[in-house]
């Protein structure tokens, strides 16, 4: 009796608890907004528990009644209990595998509700949301450069990368390896490492990156496979890769020296754009000037030439008078702005006139003309 | 009827606890080793509901991981033939595959065949990265030498019922003493590498304007040379027109020419000519010339 009553009153404590809650949700949401007075209605909630079984109990009259009557609730209870257990449910981002006393069935439970008789029947969920690993990252500069790596020139990079995967086969997943998560970054990292390892630290900072990462993800892919992980990389992402901080400084100088070299090069070009403008202006001017010349000569030549035809032609008439004509005209323009001195040659003078020349004398007056002009 | 309860209670409970205790239940990550008397007597591979003799005291189930494992083997500094130093992480997988094994050489303890397989592995690879040069190690031999590390650590590790799946290097570094000095080296290279490049940028600019210094003196004499070329064409012209125009009468050209010098030299010079009266010029000044002829006229 003490028993049968202990095992009712302990089977009704938890499980009542959601059971009545359909029953108790009155005094419960009554309760809330009235006054919010909670340790007074936990207590009247068990002393009405408490009241019920005495009722139940004493009220009943014989002792076998009261034994049925708690068998009952009790397998109801229990058959409650079940129903909850035996039904599961699965999230959009999940995959579950049913298993019947440790083995796995072969078909995956797709998200929604599903049935399985339980225990005999477990369920096991993963998680099918795609994941990522970072690995290396700069953030994590604590982990004694874990992301730095040995190139194949024996240089060191530092790289940091992430890998994207997801559960592809949820059986292989939760039952094949021992900690997948860990498994796919260290998978992740040696084939990192191996790859970096293959190649000069100058590939790695230029170019290729989507190679890098497809050859990564490869290996990383091929050997979780053949651990039967169950386990997809979807995307192995390079995110930084730089040299490491020590020589930082050294690298930085290269991209100066970069830019000093391309500076340099435009400097000359300024220079060679400079000069050869100039000599082209130049050698334009002295072109063109040399065209004037010859124009210019050509064209006086040709006046002159004209000019002495015509003069001739009219020559060519009266030869005699225009030549003697053309010599005095000459001889009185020449002759009028000239000092003049006529020196009788052999007048009869005996010895004549001794032919002196002042030349300080005239070189004075050539000067004070050609000062005075 | 009310005594009788707590002795039916008994019962099933009794019942129960056998029937809970002669039945067990090997998951799939799971396999078991049944001992009777501490005798292996059956090996379970399989999931599955199995039965045994009830209570603990005839037979005994040792329930041992049937997943991939994983051991890892961090910063163990090994030489390389050479005698370099390379800090190594590597990560051995296996399985425990032969039960019986694992019970008898590994007392069936995941930690001390653990422990075995850790002196195994660095033994193994102690021993295929001293066979090797410091640039095997990263080079393409790198697979090769972890699947020779596999190869070596098998049969070892088979003795106590481990069955490695594949070893995989994870870490090869330099020592930190050796680290440094490898970023003293890269910076100098970087830092040649700098003024290799500045120096391609002095010798470019340099090429560069001696080029233009070049051009600018072959446009400059270019156009010089067809100045002059320009400039014979115009005194050739000259020339021709002169010759042509002159060849008519070269005696009349040559007193007309003559009258043109004489005033372009000297008109307005203030020249002082001292003549004679017998010039062509003075022909009538002195007057005895002039009357006789007037005379006669």
């Amino acid at each position: 009796m003490p028993w049968s009553n202990n095992t009712g009153g302990g089977n009704k404590g938890p499980w009542g608890n959601p059971n009545g809650n359909g029953g108790g949700g009155g005094p419960w949401g009554g309760g809330g907004p009235s006054g919010g007075n909670q340790p007074p209605d936990l207590e009247d909630i068990l002393r009405k528990g408490q009241d019920s079984i005495k009722k139940v109990l004493p009220g009943g009259g014989s002792g076998g009644f009261s034994n049925s009557v708690i068998a009952g609730v009790v397998i109801v209870l229990a058959a409650i209990f079940w129903l909850i257990q035996s039904f599961y449910q699965i999230q959009p981002n999940q995959l579950g595998v049913e298993l019947v006393f440790g083995k796995p069935k072969t078909e995956i439970s797709s998200p929604g509700l599903h049935f399985h008789f339980w225990p005999i029947e477990t369920v096991e969920v993963a998680q099918v949301t795609e994941n990522r690993i970072t690995i290396g990252g700069t953030a994590t500069r604590s982990g004694a450069g874990q992301g730095l790596m040995l190139s194949g020139d024996q240089n060191i990079v530092e790289v940091a990368f992430a890998a994207l995967w997801q559960v592809a086969d949820p059986g292989a997943f939760l039952f094949n390896v021992a900690d997948p998560e860990e498994m796919v970054s260290k998978v992740a990292e040696s084939a990192m490492r191996e790859v970096v390892g293959r190649r000069p630290a100058q590939d790695i900072f230029r170019d290729d990156r989507a190679g890098i990462s497809e050859e990564v993800r490869a290996i990383t892919q091929t050997t979780l496979d053949t651990y039967g992980t169950g386990i997809q990389v979807n995307r192995v992402t390079i995110e930084n890769v730089a040299p490491p901080r020590e020589v930082a400084d050294a690298f930085d100088e290269v991209q100066r020296a970069e830019q000093d070299e391309d500076r340099f090069v435009e400097e000359a070009n300024r220079y060679s754009n400079q000069k050869l403008g100039a000599a082209r202006g130049e050698a334009a001017q002295t072109r063109e000037a040399a065209a004037a010349y010859k124009n210019r000569i050509v064209q006086e030549a040709a006046g002159e030439a004209q000019r002495f035809v015509s003069v001739y032609e009219e020559y060519a008439k009266a030869p005699d008078v225009t030549r003697k004509r053309l010599f005095l005209e000459t001889m009185e323009r020449v002759l009028r702005g000239s000092n003049k001195v006529i020196l009788g040659s052999d007048g009869g003078g005996g010895p004549g006139v001794v032919p002196y020349l002042p030349l300080p004398e005239i070189q004075k007056r050539a000067n004070s003309v050609a000062g005075g002009q | 009827m009310v005594n009788r309860l707590p002795i039916i209670a008994g019962v099933l409970a009794v019942v129960g606890f056998i029937l809970y205790s002669s039945i067990f239940v090997v998951n799939e990550r799971e396999q078991a080793i049944v001992l009777r008397f501490g005798e292996i007597k059956r090996l379970i591979k399989e999931p599955g509901l199995y039965f045994k003799v009830p209570t603990n005291i005839v037979e005994t189930v040792q329930i041992v991981d049937d997943r991939l494992l994983r051991h890892d083997l961090d910063d163990i500094t090994l030489q390389v033939s050479g005698g370099k130093f390379y800090v190594v992480d590597a990560f051995a997988t296996y399985r425990i595959e032969d039960l019986a094994l694992f019970r008898e050489r590994a007392a069936g303890n995941i930690v001390r065949a653990e422990s075995l397989l850790r002196t195994r592995l660095d033994d193994a690879l102690r021993g295929v990265y001293g066979r090797r040069g410091f640039e095997a190690a990263l080079s393409e031999e790198r697979n090769e030498m972890m699947r020779e590390v596999r190869d070596l650590l098998r049969p070892q590790v088979a003795a106590f019922g481990l069955a490695v799946k594949d070893v995989r290097v994870r870490r090869t570094d330099l020592t930190p003493e050796v680290s440094q000095q490898t970023f003293d080296r890269m910076s100098a290279e970087r830092l040649a590498e700098a003024e290799r490049l500045r120096a391609r940028g002095r010798e470019a600019e340099q090429r560069i304007k001696a080029v233009a210094d070049r051009q600018a003196v072959e446009i400059v004499a270019e156009a010089r040379k067809d100045s002059e070329i320009l400039r014979g064409e115009g005194d050739a012209e000259r020339n021709r027109l002169f010759a042509d125009a002159f060849g008519r009468d070269p005696e009349f050209f040559e007193f007309y020419r003559s009258m043109s010098a004489y005033e372009q030299a000297l008109e307005d010079t203030g020249t002082t000519l001292v003549l004679s009266p017998d010039s062509e010029f003075f022909q009538y000044f002195s007057g005895d010339t002039v009357l006789p002829k007037a005379n006669g006229q």
